[in-house]
């Protein structure tokens, strides 16, 4: 019998933070030899892109839906084929296969068309749950999402969202800069976050001068306009800019899907040696440990104001936690024998090979 | 039954231990015990209640020379059959057949367990600390998640809420307490604190830091080879809940199902005793006249418990210093109220929980068959401004549930109505209603899985309503009184004759296997339930509470759900009884905790 084949299914390129952290850079590190198929090469597959090129978009849907999988082959879909599937091709293929995994990052089960009125047509939840009972494993970025999956799925693993440290250039120095930068990455999608923080960017300009650097978004929002610049996204930028800011932020309002998100700008930050600050929801109270009794602003503020020294030891003290929680070398062993081996039931984080069962 | 802990941060507990122990002390007040591994990786705590292996072989926490430990809550009542093959002291105490199978078999040794459990298992050998529920959801089990690493596991949450991590208050566990009075898995009222899924066993392998990595399996509900006919099924349920070594007593009211649990215990206990509620001036809720013509007629020992609107006050405020949350089923305090007075007899009681779920008893399931079968987008959207009108104006009464749950053209938000959910009010108010609508339909497309109707219907009962209202209820007022309840109906051999194909929905098979046992019974003309009268409760200090909780501006539920919600919600209590005793009860909680949004 042949080697058994990695197969992996992803709705977007490697653009996307999503894609690019639980797929692509785990496959480099890694080095498996893996058949990626993805159903765009762009950032996005919203309404817009799909309009765009609608019937690309449906024939690129059917090709994938029609994928045929070797019985021995292992096959991975993280979080869904394509906008267009509603969970029965999802489900043949993780049953074709001698393993079906997914993998779950965001809170796509809580998916009811909350997007607009495309995605209420077409909501992702029950595509999600008809994935989630077919699978023989999922791999859930956090424990709220692992929680839910493990009311419908025979097994369910915990790999958080993760970096390579090595891959970023280190912040070196923690004197300000002039005017002070306050970082942030992300999507037009997602800026909507930020704004939220937008009294508190506001004050810290006119407490310290302090302006916000953007690296990804490309928004016509004008709630920041004077005192905002925009860096479009590049990989290499990704790994380069944070280390020229000196404050990350992650902003996120309380919310189920908030709350199920996996903290990957906050990782960046903390790969590059920046100080951050975040809004304590889901898994950013567990990276970034500021005392949570005080507030963001005093927490932004604080940073902005203390001294080098001071930046630096917050700075080292989430780049620890990045090192030995969320980076790929600490979770190595266990999505290395969650993708090519079983669990074994008598010692829960061990796995043998289908072969030693 | 017992009260357990499990914390893989020692070092945040170690030093409150006599407090923990005095908060578990009524699920647990025989012995007390705590067992710390020789690393100081985990911490166990235990208060027991003991009823099978009274000797030394029951104590717990219990550890084996190989190192592992557990603390355990729960009764597996074929523990004598697992125990072949282990150490003799497994075939006396259930403790020790559960350790000694997890250690050799594995966590899926827990496959083979029939009973109900909720339990916490150390192993040195990987550094994992392991944690259980039974599929039925019968034990309760709270997880702690520490935001400086590291997870504690606690029976109840009331010990939870000694460490500062576990008192910050959840808007989406409050909003859900206020729609459906009870919080959905993986939630409660505090935002660190969350239910364990029942049915699963989760494993948190530890770090050289204090981070846990977490795994989960599901248990395979243990089921009997063949299908067994109703009869013979409670049978050999009954018979197998009735294992002891203390004397085992029965909550009897004068429906169906605890009158056929009684009849079959009765054959096996000839001097059986059972505990009936009566409500003296609430002559059309009371049942006790029926339940007391049954027990003469099974020649039953038979004490009659009255119960006033005064005692059952007294109750509310034991069920909340005891467990820590709000619960918005006003019959858990009739049930606290008869638990007290069976415990100065005894340690365990049968009741008939669970019955109208299996079997699909509701009346309300009549309805579910009727409505639609799939998702009408358009057609919903103009029936939803019909349906909400019939909600803000609808009393409590299941006739005008049905209307609004028809209206709502069938699915979650039709279930939702005929449970008599508050969520329409929610949604329209507040973003955490939409967050709780938006966990309401991702629970019925789970659980029902593209299931219809009443089947549909059932099956979130089973997976939802009843571990969340009725099986929390009883754990929750029996055991603040340091009895045991038992469930026969809630058994896998039971459960493979009630959902066999084939088998008719709804409870006739019951009621001829009862008048097989019991030819001259005596039953309601129609299901009243745990009846309780809450206009009653509403115009003593309950209803101050009702008026505080409504119009202070700062009461917890205007600081989380804010004053438009609050408006809506003043209009339905004025209509309903069971929204006022609701959020009644959250003022009552929030006077007792001193909770802080």
């Amino acid at each position: 019998m042949p080697d058994p084949r990695l197969v992996v299914f992803t709705p977007y390129g490697r653009a996307a933070g999503s894609s690019r952290v639980r797929v692509y850079e785990w496959i480099d590190f890694l080095g498996i030899d893996a058949t990626v198929h993805a159903f765009t090469e762009a950032s996005a597959a919203g309404l817009q892109q799909i309009a765009r090129h609608p019937l690309h978009s449906m024939r690129r849907h059917r090709e994938l839906a029609a994928t045929k999988v070797d019985a021995n082959d292992i096959v991975l879909i993280h979080r869904e084929l394509s906008p267009f599937s509603d969970g029965r091709a999802e489900e043949r293929l993780l049953r074709s296969g001698a393993r079906g995994i997914v993998d779950l990052d965001d809170g796509l089960q809580w998916d009811w068309g909350q997007g607009g009125m495309a995605r209420r047509f077409q909501p992702k939840s029950p595509k999600i749950h008809r994935m989630v009972r077919a699978a023989d494993l999922v791999i859930a970025g956090n424990d709220l999402i692992a929680e839910w999956a493990a009311q419908y799925a025979r097994r369910v693993l915990v790999i958080p969202s993760c970096v390579d440290p090595s891959r970023y250039k280190q912040k070196a120095s923690y004197d300000l800069n002039e005017p002070p930068l306050i970082g942030w990455i992300g999507s037009a999608a997602t800026e909507k976050h930020l704004m939220g923080w937008t009294d508190h960017l506001r004050e810290s300009n006119r407490k310290t001068g302090a302006r916000v650097a953007v690296l990804g978004a490309s928004s016509t929002r004008p709630a920041l306009d004077g005192m905002i610049a925009r860096t479009p996204w590049t990989e290499s930028d990704g790994y380069t800019l944070p280390s020229c800011w000196d404050v990350g932020i992650m902003p996120l309002p309380d919310g189920l899907m908030e709350r199920s998100k996996c903290a990957y700008k906050l990782l960046q930050y903390g790969a590059a040696s920046l100080p951050a600050v975040a809004s304590g929801v889901g898994v950013n109270s567990e990276i970034c440990r500021t005392d949570p009794a005080q507030s963001e602003i005093a927490a932004l503020l604080g940073l902005l104001q203390a001294s080098p020294e001071t930046r630096r030891r917050v700075a080292q003290d989430l780049a620890s936690v990045v090192s030995t929680e969320y980076s790929f070398a600490a979770n190595e062993n266990r999505l290395r024998s969650a993708v090519l081996g079983f669990q074994d039931p008598r010692r829960p984080d061990t796995f043998v090979s289908r072969g030693q069962m | 039954m017992c009260g357990i802990f499990a914390t893989t941060r020692p070092d945040l507990w170690r030093d409150l231990q006599p407090e923990l122990l005095a908060k578990l002390d009524h699920r647990g007040p025989d012995a007390h015990g705590s067992w710390e591994s020789p690393g100081g990786d985990v911490l166990l705590l235990h208060t027991r209640l003991s009823i099978v292996g009274l000797g030394p072989e029951g104590a717990q926490p219990a550890a084996l020379p190989s190192g592992q430990a557990m603390t355990f809550n729960g009764e597996i009542y074929n523990y004598r059959d697992l125990a072949v093959g282990l150490s003799p002291d497994a075939a006396v105490s259930d403790t020790q057949t559960v350790i000694q199978r997890i250690a050799r078999d594995g966590l899926s040794a827990m496959d083979a367990f029939r009973g109900m459990y909720a339990l916490a298992y150390w192993d040195p050998a990987s550094r994992t600390l392991s944690a259980a529920r039974d599929p039925w959801g019968l034990k309760p089990l709270y997880l702690l998640d520490h935001p400086s690493g590291g997870v504690t596991l606690s029976s109840e949450i009331g010990p939870l809420l000694l460490h500062a991590d576990g008192r910050e208050l959840d808007p989406i566990g409050i909003a859900q307490y206020v729609a459906f009075g009870h919080t959905l898995p993986q939630f409660t009222c505090y935002l660190r604190i969350r239910k364990v899924v029942p049915g699963a066993v989760y494993s948190w392998q530890m770090t050289e830091s204090r981070h846990v990595n977490l795994s989960i399996q599901r248990i395979h509900q243990f089921e009997p080879d063949e299908v067994p006919s109703v009869g013979a099924a409670m049978e050999d349920s009954v018979r197998a809940h009735l294992t002891a070594d203390v004397e085992v007593g029965v909550f009897l009211s004068g429906g169906i199902d605890s009158t056929l649990v009684t009849a079959i215990a009765r054959e096996i206990v000839p001097d059986l005793h059972a505990f009936t509620l009566s409500f003296p001036g609430s002559e059309g809720m009371d049942e006790s006249p029926l339940a007391a013509a049954n027990a003469r007629a099974l020649g039953v020992r038979h004490t009659i418990v009255p119960v006033t609107a005064s005692d059952m006050l007294d109750s509310l405020d034991t069920l909340l210093a005891t467990t820590g949350e709000p619960f918005g089923d006003a019959a858990a305090l009739p049930l606290l109220f008869l638990a007290r007075r069976a415990a100065q007899d005894l340690k365990v009681v049968l009741t008939g929980e669970g019955a109208d779920e299996l079997f699909g008893g509701y009346g309300r399931y009549r309805i579910s068959r009727a409505l639609p079968r799939h998702h009408l987008p358009l057609l919903g959207d103009a029936s939803a401004h019909l349906a909400d009108m019939v909600y803000s104006r609808r009393s409590d009464r299941p006739r005008s549930r049905a209307v609004e749950a028809i209206l709502r053209l069938g699915g979650a938000r039709s279930h939702a109505a005929l449970l008599g959910s508050d969520l329409p009010a929610l949604m329209h108010t507040t973003s955490q209603g939409r967050e709780v609508e938006t966990l309401m339909r991702a629970d019925w497309e789970g659980l029902t899985d593209r299931a219809h109707g009443r089947q549909a219907a059932r099956r979130f009962d089973l997976g939802r309503w009843l571990p969340n209202t009725y099986l929390e209820k009883t754990d929750r007022a029996t055991m603040a009184m340091s009895l045991e309840a038992r469930t026969p109906f809630l058994d896998p051999v039971v459960a493979r004759a009630a959902l066999a194909g084939g088998r008719p929905f709804g409870k006739d098979n019951l009621r001829a296997e009862l008048a097989s046992r019991l030819p001259e019974v005596e039953l309601p003309n129609s299901k009243k339930g745990l009846a309780v009268p809450i206009s009653d409760l509403l115009r003593g200090s309950l209803g101050d509470e009702l008026r505080r909780v409504m119009g202070s501006e700062d009461s917890v539920l205007r600081r989380v759900l804010g004053r438009d919600c609050v408006a809506a919600l003043a209009e339905r209590s004025s209509r309903s009884l069971t929204t006022a005793y609701r959020l009644a009860v959250l003022g009552r909680w929030e006077s007792m905790s001193h909770v802080d949004a």
